[in-house]
């Protein structure tokens, strides 16, 4: 056996420009497939509906951007809400675990232009954070407390979770207190419909690596306040509101019961309103799954066949020998195929871990803005996936030359040769 | 010499080219004792290096029988045959056909990797070889750093290295020069000599044939009539 991977190493060694743009080619493919199948994968998972401990989202019913008044999401998350006292009757239901969300654009750069200098934020409840943020299911308690009490002379709810990626581009970290004004949000005082001025303090960062690694949550009661204060028309509004039941056939009890009692209003699974919103890119998707990457895979099985079929033409002289020697047309075969298997499995593995590390701890992800999802990571599972593929294809580009290798005629090769 | 080894009883070759039917052997019949040097001449198509192949089991005959020490190699499945020529045949080339990725040893160890054989045995049995054909001092280099002559020693080495009970030699100083086909043919009779190998060898060189034993001679896949009275005798 290690006479025989010997022979393969040293055959492959023996065109190397040959062996290398092979592995190059299988490299880049890899990449491009692990970023694809990265994309893919998560919007699968976010789409996928989950069978227990399933979160509900509420949005506006007839109009995109969902906002509508926090006063409904009142009725059915807050203890003593008319629509609240009915969900409780529903077994299933969990009714400490809600919260809102309100979506808003801030900037530092006080001529807002610097698009490095904005972020965008989540007002929200922060002591729903652990428990109702796929994600964040470890953060710290003591964080979200931060956050309504930061320390030092900070103003109460001014404190603000921002991810790593994001901190680093607006160049603050933990620990700093810093002014921004309103992107998205305008003051109606004055008519002019001007940005208005709030104040952060970063009490801690959100995990690295994550989807939120480039977002930021804020206290939803501030926000609040300063919109007031400012006379913004989106005072009082929020974008979302989440429920978290325990099964599917509550969700279903739960859905229509809101539906039923609060009009202005719809609620399901957060991965079917996921879906939804991507009913518009789902040509592109299906595009990507199944025409692009069977044909990257084809692609790489073909780069493999033909650098193996180049080889076995230039060697049947020496397949005819080792024919003679006594080596089985399996062998032989094997040989051949092994040549493909050892580029095919190394590139992909190489590609694969560098994928990975890049993208996920270099890079800070793939920077696609998709959906909800400003940026999307690496799942370990390439690292399998990416030399499964290299072994797979090179199988399948390799096999065709080996058989052909194998089934080489001794006295015909002979003949030739004479 | 003892008895016959090999045994090449009414074989006919054809081979089909499109609609043609090409006869390169008719009726043949041939014996070659245990031991003996025989040498194989006659013109280009005459069917030399063909007859070489079935007795080597590299092709089958299209009728007939061939026997090497009692094994009907012509009735043998590809198979069978590729395991059987590791342990009976040892090929000697034209052109040596050396694997040019691997070192003289080996390339001379490469037969032996097929045989259930320690790496102690195999070594011994690779130093053995190279010993005989005097290139211990070259083991290590490649096909690309040796000259022809030592190149053909390395091939004759691979073809001795398991020991087998027949070599077979398609004209092994055809590529070589004068001196070099000189060391070769003393090398050849050297092993016939100590070894008492049977040979077979193919060759157009007057002074290869005039080494063996016997030779015969082949036109358009027949046995010469001189030969056919010799091979009638035995």
């Amino acid at each position: 056996m290690k006479s025989f991977l010997l022979l393969i190493f040293k055959n492959l060694r023996r065109n190397r420009l040959r062996s290398i743009l092979t592995g190059l080619a299988v490299f880049v493919l890899v990449v491009i497939f692990s970023m694809i199948h990265s994309v893919l994968t998560f919007l699968d998972k976010a789409t996928q509906e989950k069978s227990s401990n399933i979160l509900l989202v509420i949005s506006e019913r007839y109009r995109l951007p969902s906002r509508f008044d926090r006063s409904h999401f009142e009725r059915i998350a807050y203890e003593g809400g008319s629509v609240n006292k009915e969900l409780r009757t529903i077994p299933g239901y969990q009714p400490d675990q809600y919260t809102l969300w309100h979506i808003i654009v801030f900037s530092l750069d006080p001529e807002m232009k610097d698009k490095d200098l904005q972020f965008f934020a989540i007002a929200t409840l922060p002591e729903k954070l652990p428990t109702m943020v796929d994600g964040l299911e470890g953060l710290d308690p003591r964080l979200c407390a931060l956050m309504r009490n930061p320390p030092g002379d900070a103003k109460p709810n001014t404190g603000i979770l921002m991810g790593p990626d994001r901190l680093k581009k607006i160049g603050k970290q933990v620990g700093d207190k810093f002014p921004a004004k309103t992107f998205s949000h305008r003051e109606g005082k004055s008519g002019l419909r001007l940005p208005f001025d709030v104040e952060f303090v970063v009490v801690g960062e959100l995990p690295a690596g994550s989807r939120w690694a480039q977002g930021a949550f804020m206290v939803y009661d501030y926000l609040d306040s300063r919109l007031n204060e400012e006379k913004c028309e989106l005072d009082g509004k929020v974008n979302l509101g989440w429920l978290r039941v325990n099964d599917k056939a509550t969700a279903g009890q739960v859905a229509a019961l809101i539906e039923k009692k609060v009009a202005e209003v719809k609620c399901e699974q957060a991965s079917s309103a996921v879906s939804r919103f991507l009913e518009g890119y789902e040509d592109l998707f299906t595009i990507v799954k199944w025409v692009l990457r069977p044909a990257i895979l084809s692609v790489m099985a073909i780069i493999v066949a033909n650098a193996i079929g180049i080889t076995v033409r230039e060697r049947m002289t020496e397949m005819a020998v080792l024919k003679v020697l006594g080596f089985s047309p399996r062998q032989i075969q094997l040989l051949v195929l092994g040549e493909g298997l050892i580029v095919g499995l190394v590139a992909a593995f190489a590609s694969a871990g560098a994928t990975y590390l890049l993208i996920n701890f270099v890079l800070g992800g793939i920077n696609l803005p998709v959906a909800f999802f400003p940026v999307f990571f690496v799942p370990g599972e390439v690292l399998l996936i990416g030399p499964i593929l290299g072994v797979g294809t090179a199988l399948a580009g390799g096999y065709l030359p080996a058989w052909l290798a194998r089934r080489v005629n001794v006295s015909e090769v002979f003949a030739k040769v004479a | 010499m003892g008895q016959p080894i090999v045994r090449v009883s009414h074989v006919h070759k054809f081979f089909t080219r499109g609609s043609e039917q090409i006869d390169v052997l008719n009726d043949l019949s041939l014996s070659v004792q245990e031991g003996e040097y025989l040498g194989l001449m006659g013109p280009s198509g005459s069917g030399k290096t063909t007859l070489l192949n079935l007795i080597a089991g590299l092709d089958k005959p299209s009728q007939g029988e061939i026997r090497v020490a009692e094994t009907l190699v012509s009735a043998m499945s590809e198979s069978e045959l590729t395991r059987w020529r590791t342990r009976n045949v040892g090929f000697v080339f034209q052109f040596y056909h050396l694997l040019p990725v691997l070192t003289a040893y080996e390339n001379i160890e490469l037969p032996l990797l097929l045989l259930s054989l320690s790496s102690a045995e195999r070594k011994r049995q690779v130093n053995t070889a190279l010993e005989l054909v005097g290139l211990t001092d070259r083991m290590r280099h490649r096909p690309g750093q040796l000259s022809g002559g030592q190149q053909q020693r390395v091939g004759i080495a691979r073809a001795i290295v398991t020991d087998p009970t027949l070599i077979v030699a398609d004209e092994p100083t055809g590529d070589l020069d004068k001196k070099s086909a000189e060391e070769i043919l003393n090398l050849i009779d050297e092993l016939h000599r100590t070894l008492k190998k049977t040979i077979i060898m193919v060759t157009h060189d007057q002074r290869a044939a005039q080494r063996t034993q016997r030779l015969v001679h082949l036109d358009k896949g027949q046995l010469a009539e001189a030969d056919l009275a010799m091979a009638a005798s035995h």
